[in-house]
């Protein structure tokens, strides 16, 4: 039913939209630092918009994609993507006119949240709540505002299975409002300067559309799990974290909520930028090419560039210093599509993943062949040298025309 | 009484994850604020002690124990 060579990868933009959903890749380390992050505030009623976002972008994606669909059909669409993206599987099969009690052992968060933090007190897998409500809303043409939807078991908190229960009953997550069309900033873009750019990005542009769900419905590659997350989705929980955060304490809030998520942006650039380039793919493809470590962080962005994450650049590089650009970065132009504009810079995870790049490229022997691939050598390894420090100096959320972060030691 | 929790914190940023003290103080970001208390991680070294009731100091102690996963028993 679903196939992701229909969705034609946007290289103008370097953006990817399945269903009218922007579609971007995270890993395990991001997600689950990023859920772990919000649920640390735990005086903030996080879950519902832990599954609101999901709910919502769910909803508006297989509107689209189930248009014409019968009831049959589009439980297999749902289902599909479910598996493809990479949050694992589901059976829709028992899903009815009064909602659904649904079974699984296949889940991305419950699993990595166990791979990374041991077990959890409390179900883990709010995505897949949302997610649920939203096929049920669509497949059944039933109101979100009309849902009841919630995990009754997780695997994570050492349950043979998740379980989750969909009806219809006093809505348990937040409602948003229609969100506008994804708009644009169409600016000259700063090129990487870098002669082989075009080579790498061109050995690499349609390898996104490799990466799909296993028969697991997972997406094991580089070392780590990757996700196809809509943009929309896993971007309003970072805002609407910050935006709580702002209403318990102010402009203190903000700050401190953005270290935490520039945190888990860092650990995603560091663990999946590193497992990137100790790769074969990397080895054959990419290395031939690389005398210096500014190449490598060259390298690493023409390939990302294929990714559907904007298209990143930098105004300068050396290892005391950078300036990194991202054209049209996933997180703000969520942010325009779903809240307009901002009068801070928005994009955590670009410049947490920067940073990641930074340490991992001048701080760890990487270009030599080393790599840290354990939790524990990630921590000693920030612990012993001194750390990168980021900036977010612009945004287009704010009006700019593109993201800009500087990153010094 | 006062207790100085610098020292927690220090020990927590020895032995936890790399920004323990943001997410130690995300945890009871409503009980610092009570005590006009406003410090990142960043700007932990801009302070010589930060001065608690012992009450919350206990709280602060089992909190950083819980996420650091030791036992602070300096």
């Amino acid at each position: 039913m679903f196939n992701i060579d229909d969705y034609k990868f946007d290289e103008k933009h370097n953006y990817l939209e399945i269903g009218g959903e922007a579609m971007i890749f995270h890993c395990h380390h991001y997600i689950t630092n990023l859920q772990r992050t919000i649920l640390d505030a735990d005086y903030l009623d996080s879950s519902r918009f832990l599954i609101g976002s999901a709910a919502d972008s769910l909803h508006y994606q297989l509107t689209n994609l189930c248009e014409g669909l019968n009831e049959k059909e589009s439980k297999i669409m749902a289902q599909d993507i479910y598996k493809c993206f990479g949050y694992g599987l589901i059976d829709l099969t028992q899903m009815d006119q009064d909602g659904v009690v649904l079974q699984t052992t296949k889940s991305f968060f419950s699993k990595t949240w166990e791979m990374k933090f041991g077990k959890s007190q409390t179900p883990v897998d709010y995505y897949t709540a949302g997610f649920l409500a939203a096929a049920y809303a669509v497949i059944y043409n039933k109101e979100l505002k009309d849902i009841y939807a919630i995990q009754t078991s997780c695997m994570a908190c050492g349950d043979e299975v998740n379980s989750f229960e969909v009806k219809l009953g006093e809505c348990n997550f937040d409602i948003y409002p229609k969100k506008e069309p994804t708009v644009f900033k169409e600016v000259e873009k700063l090129p990487l300067n870098w002669e082989h750019e075009q080579k790498i990005y061109d050995t690499f542009l349609g390898a996104q559309a490799t990466l799909v769900g296993n028969e697991e419905g997972y997406i094991p590659a580089f070392g780590v799990y990757l996700v196809r997350n809509q943009s929309d989705y896993v971007n309003r929980l970072q805002f609407e974290f910050v935006r709580q955060m702002s209403e318990v304490a102010g402009e203190y809030g903000i700050t401190l909520a953005g270290e935490l998520l520039m945190e888990a942006g860092h650990a995603c650039g560091f663990f999946t930028y590193g497992g990137i380039m100790t790769s074969p793919e990397w080895e054959g493809a990419v290395k031939p090419y690389l005398k210096t470590k500014e190449d490598w962080i060259k390298a690493l962005a023409a390939l990302v560039n294929t990714m559907g994450w904007g298209y990143h650049t930098a105004s300068q590089l050396s290892k005391e210093k950078a300036i990194f650009r991202n054209y049209n970065d996933f997180e703000d132009l969520s942010y325009l599509r779903m809240y307009g504009k901002n009068d801070y810079p928005v994009h955590w995870a670009n410049s947490g993943g920067f940073t990641g790049l930074m340490q991992l490229i001048y701080n760890t022997d990487l270009v030599n062949g080393e790599r840290i691939e354990t939790e524990e050598g990630f921590r000693s390894m920030r612990r012993s040298k001194v750390g990168y420090k980021t900036k977010m100096t612009k945004g287009i959320s704010c009006g700019d025309d593109f993201l800009e972060v500087e990153i010094w030691l | 009484m006062q207790k100085d929790i610098k020292p927690l914190f220090v020990w927590a940023i020895e032995n936890g994850d790399s920004k323990i003290i943001d997410r130690i103080i995300m945890k009871l970001i409503p009980e610092f604020l009570k005590r006009d208390i406003k410090i990142t991680q960043d700007s932990l070294s801009l302070n010589d002690a930060i001065y608690v009731d012992s009450d919350f100091f206990e709280v602060v102690k089992s909190t950083t124990e819980k996420l650091v996963n030791k036992t602070f028993d300096i």
